[in-house]
């Protein structure tokens, strides 16, 4: 192991004990300001909105790239055990998984926020093995052109089958079925899965006509066979990074309706509790 | 043949444009899954793309060239049209919003959500008691409710109009306890756990307990109006008192003498009634206990019917027997006798002219003459001792003053009070008494009943040297007995008997103080509380008792200093002020006098006279056995006694109170004024 490896190594497990040790200390307090029939709630509150406020700063850390202020890989694994954390000190804090009034909105916030981080951490952890595995790269942002390209050359392809042998099996086949599937990403759940319904469909529509295909016509139709794998790969690529990035539409919005929720409930209770 | 191009290829840095996931707006065309045009759209959100290129003039050349880029194929053939315009033209597309925008808009639109919510609140939602209203903690509870209404700022000092002061009071403070406190009050400190008097509380007790508490801590508001502030859980109980109990089983066992933490104020021994006397009495003798007890009262005890109703049937007789001595004739020397005033007597006593007095006073006159102490002058109270009120009152050492000089204080005042009876009435006696108790008994109590004529008509016939013989008055009352007032109690409760008691059991006390007759004081006590010969015989169930209230100490034994007090009244035991029992239940449940015996058995050897002798009141003694824990385990929890129903409940508010006795404030009760 490198040095960097093993600082890292120390890092991950500094985080670690470190969790391990706010939990320990929240527990004690908690239960001793029990029983001393004061007001836990209190000082978990504030821990937990320190830690609120801790993991919101990975938002700035990635904006402020330029400024050395820790790795990002760093931050993030940060921003997954304090997350974890954060969930033991609400326990802790809330006492209830369904609260009442206003505080329900809190709570759900709340709970859309852990489920949605929780599930993104499962994403990226998942996802770029996925991706890895599929043999084929491309950009999120570059598959409308991918596939536009890839249209293109077959349509291209198709006319020049027409041309030279005068028949209208592929052609026909390429307007009134294949159109649609080279039209955008099509079978995204089953991409998603990894099932092979889309590569079927598309060989299950080709193999039906491959015995009146004679001479060029055979060649276009490996043609759009060739295009229809790299379609496959394509469609997978789009599912697995789409659910890369879709998370997030509602792990961050639900941070800042939470945050600023928090800070009600904050005022609420140094008003008529405090 | 068309191919495929390896993406590496296809997205070469000279063949695409650079993707900016960062910016706000992506190309129409291709967010419509068409060939998005390298230009992209503008910073606006307007399609940059309706040209291929921008073209550049060239000043050096002065033409206008292509800038299309590489990725789009290059420059064109075509070139630039004159005007400088690209040659190659499209229509707009409608670009759309990038992902990362998207997400900024919907992180905009939560915001914007929850201000809303609570806008809304603020808005429509005051006081409302809507659960959705986020200034209300949920509905009150039905006591609050009633009298609290709307109003938040009863409780909540917070809770303003204005929208500053409002957030202000986060920085106040707000301490709910003391506003809680506007309103109820508690016997005892008001913060301190349990109303612990911090003061009488011994010293080396856990810190904890001076903590000033929360009322929060134990009572939660905003439950409804179902909801209930004073039931508490044996958890809240739990966090001071760490003794495990999983029930009633494992609760501490009871004091050894529970419950008979001190003896009774009355002398009933419940043991030798059941056993010997109710045998004897035939239909005198009650049935059962509720005979003598009231159940429909009962409440921690079981109160008892009056001396009437109970204890009269037998023991009527024994108070009316014993006559009161208040004052007795010593006997006179001659000098003594000849000492009085006879001249000023006889102005008072018209009716003395008798011979025996003549006789009485010559022989007396004659001794003096002589030199002899009595001559031939015979005192009619000849080897009389003085009754010991009387010495007290007097103040004489002895139970004889005949052989002390007519000038002796002792006599001098004798003969004085003998003109002032003579002459007032009952109004001397009753200023001695008074002096010599310290006037803790008003002699208007003393001798109530007790007319001038009698006691001037007592004197004037002492003074002669004579009786006077009365029969004791039927029903009670005063009477010249020979040489002696007495009284004759009219029955029970008297108060002329109960005010001689009170002032036999004071005086010695008085006397310490004063440094005088403490020995005469001491008798005539002894004498006034005898239980077997004491007047009225009062004392033989009432209990004399420290007036301090104290408990003796170990091998303690009153003395004339300590004052004591007669038991008239019924005292209830002295239980822990958080210590709370009801007999209702149980009786209701048990069955009305069917089931005493269940908790109280006889106790055959008791010594109850024992204890009463003592004075100490704080003596543990009754006729019944302790009670034991064992003995309510039998329904609460753990009992094994099929027969009796068991009582599911155990928990500490069962038998434990947290507060000393609570009350509201007087302005709770203050009305607001009716508007005409």
């Amino acid at each position: 192991m490198t040095f960097s490896g093993s600082l890292r190594f120390a890092l991950r497990m500094a985080l670690g004990a470190g969790a391990v040790v706010i939990v320990a200390v929240v527990a004690v307090v908690d239960h001793s300001q029990r029983l001393a029939l004061l007001r836990p709630e209190l000082i978990t509150g504030w821990v937990l909105l320190a830690a609120v406020v801790f993991l919101a700063l990975l938002n700035v850390r990635k904006k402020l790239s330029m400024v050395p202020i820790g790795r990002s890989s760093d931050w993030v694994a940060a921003h997954v055990v304090l997350g974890v954390v954060t969930i033991v000190i609400y326990a802790f804090h809330a006492r209830s998984i369904w609260p009442s009034g206003y505080e329900l909105g809190l709570a759900l916030l709340f709970y859309a926020v852990i489920l949605s981080g929780l599930f993104g951490y499962f994403v990226q952890r998942t996802a770029p093995a996925s991706l890895a595995n599929l043999g084929y790269e491309v950009i999120w942002e570059r598959i409308p052109a991918e596939i536009a390209d890839m249209r293109e050359r077959i349509e291209a392809s198709i006319l020049e089958c027409a041309r030279e042998t005068g028949s209208e099996v592929l052609p026909r086949l390429y307007r009134e079925e294949l159109a649609w599937y080279f039209r955008k990403p099509r079978f995204v759940l089953a991409s998603l899965v990894g099932t092979g319904t889309a590569a079927a469909w598309v060989h299950h529509r080709l193999d039906s006509v491959s015995i009146y295909l004679r001479g060029k016509e055979v060649e276009h139709a490996s043609f759009l066979r060739e295009c229809a794998r790299r379609k496959v790969h394509i469609d997978r690529a789009y599912a697995i990074q789409g659910l890369l990035k879709c998370w997030l539409l509602i792990h961050v919005p639900a941070t800042y309706g939470f945050i600023v929720l928090v800070l009600w409930h904050l005022i609420l209770v140094h008003v008529y509790l405090v | 043949m068309t191919r495929l191009d390896r993406p590496s290829e296809r997205f070469r840095f000279d063949r695409s444009s650079y993707e900016r996931p960062n910016k706000t707006w992506r190309c129409g065309r291709g967010a419509a899954w068409g060939k998005p045009c390298p230009l992209g759209p503008n910073g606006d959100g307007s399609c940059g793309g309706t040209t291929a290129c921008h073209p550049h003039f060239d000043t050096a050349h002065q033409r206008w060239e292509c800038r299309r880029p590489n990725s789009a194929g290059g420059p064109c053939s075509e070139g630039p049209k004159p005007d400088g315009t690209c040659a190659h033209c499209q229509p707009p597309c409608v670009p759309r919003r990038t992902l990362r925008a998207i997400r900024g808009r919907l992180a905009l639109l939560a915001l914007m959500a929850v201000f809303a919510a609570i806008g809304a609140t603020l808005i429509y939602g005051q006081g409302s008691g809507d659960d959705i209203n986020s200034l209300s903690a949920g509905p009150l509870s039905a006591s609050h409710a009633r009298f609290v209404g709307e109003d938040c700022g009863t409780c909540h000092s917070g809770h303003a109009e204005d929208l500053g002061n409002w957030l202000g009071s986060i920085f106040h403070g707000n301490d709910m306890s003391e506003d809680c406190l506007t309103c109820h009050v508690f016997e005892g400190e008001q913060r301190t756990a349990h109303n612990f008097q911090l003061a009488a509380l011994p010293a080396g007790l856990p810190e904890h307990l001076s903590t000033q508490t929360e009322c929060t801590a134990c009572h939660v508001e905003h439950t409804g109006l179902e909801g209930d502030l004073i039931q508490l859980s044996d958890a809240q109980c739990s966090t001071c008192h760490t003794v495990d109990m999983d029930s009633f089983a494992d609760h501490v066992d009871f004091d050894l003498s529970f419950p008979s933490f001190r003896r009774t104020t009355v002398l009933f021994d419940h043991a030798s009634h059941f056993g010997r006397h109710f045998p004897q009495a035939g239909a005198a003798a009650p049935d059962g206990c509720l005979d003598c007890h009231v159940a429909d009262r009962a409440t921690a005890s079981v109160p008892t019917l009056g001396f009437e109703e109970t204890c009269a049937s037998c023991h009527a007789g024994d108070i009316d027997d014993r006559a009161l001595t208040v004052f007795s004739v010593p006997e006179f020397s001659a000098e003594q006798f000849t000492a009085l005033d006879q001249e000023y007597l006889g102005e008072l006593c018209p009716s003395r002219n008798s011979p025996q007095f003549y006789q009485s006073l010559i022989a007396a006159r004659a001794a003096v003459e002589e030199g002899e102490e009595f001559g031939d002058f015979e005192s009619i109270a000849f080897g009389e001792a003085i009754d010991p009120v009387t010495q007290w009152a007097i103040g004489s050492e002895s139970d004889e003053i005949y052989d002390l000089p007519a000038d002796d204080p002792v006599v001098d005042d004798l003969l004085w009070l003998y003109l002032d009876i003579a002459e007032s009435g009952v109004a001397p006696l009753a200023d001695l008494v008074e002096e010599r108790d310290g006037g803790s008994v008003p002699g208007a109590r003393l001798f109530a009943g007790l007319s001038d004529s009698m006691v001037q008509q007592a004197i004037c016939a002492w003074t002669s040297n004579q009786e006077v013989l009365q029969d004791p008055p039927f029903g009670g009352g005063w009477f010249i007995d020979g040489l002696s007032l007495r009284y004759l109690p009219t029955g029970h409760a008297d108060p002329v008997m109960r005010a001689w008691l009170d002032l036999g059991v004071a005086a010695p006390a008085v006397a310490v103080e004063e440094d005088a007759g403490i020995e005469e004081a001491v008798v005539m006590r002894d004498t006034l509380v005898s239980a077997r010969q004491g007047p009225g015989a009062c004392t033989r169930c009432h209990g004399v008792s420290l007036a301090t209230g104290e408990p003796l100490g170990e091998d303690q034994e009153v003395d004339a200093s300590m004052p004591l007090i007669v038991d008239w009244a019924r005292t209830d035991q002295p239980w822990s002020p958080y210590v709370s029992y009801s007999h209702g239940p149980h009786i209701s449940l048990l069955g009305q006098g069917t089931a005493c015996t269940f908790c109280h058995e006889l106790n055959e050897g008791a010594d109850l006279r024992a204890a009463f002798e003592t004075f100490d009141p704080l003596h543990p003694a009754s006729s019944f056995l302790p009670i034991t824990k064992a003995q309510c385990i039998e329904c609460h929890g753990g009992g094994h006694d099929e027969s009796v129903v068991v009582a599911e409940d155990q928990g500490c508010l069962l038998c434990h109170d947290y507060h000393l006795d609570s009350a509201f404030r007087h302005q709770m009760a203050e009305m607001p004024a009716k508007t005409e």
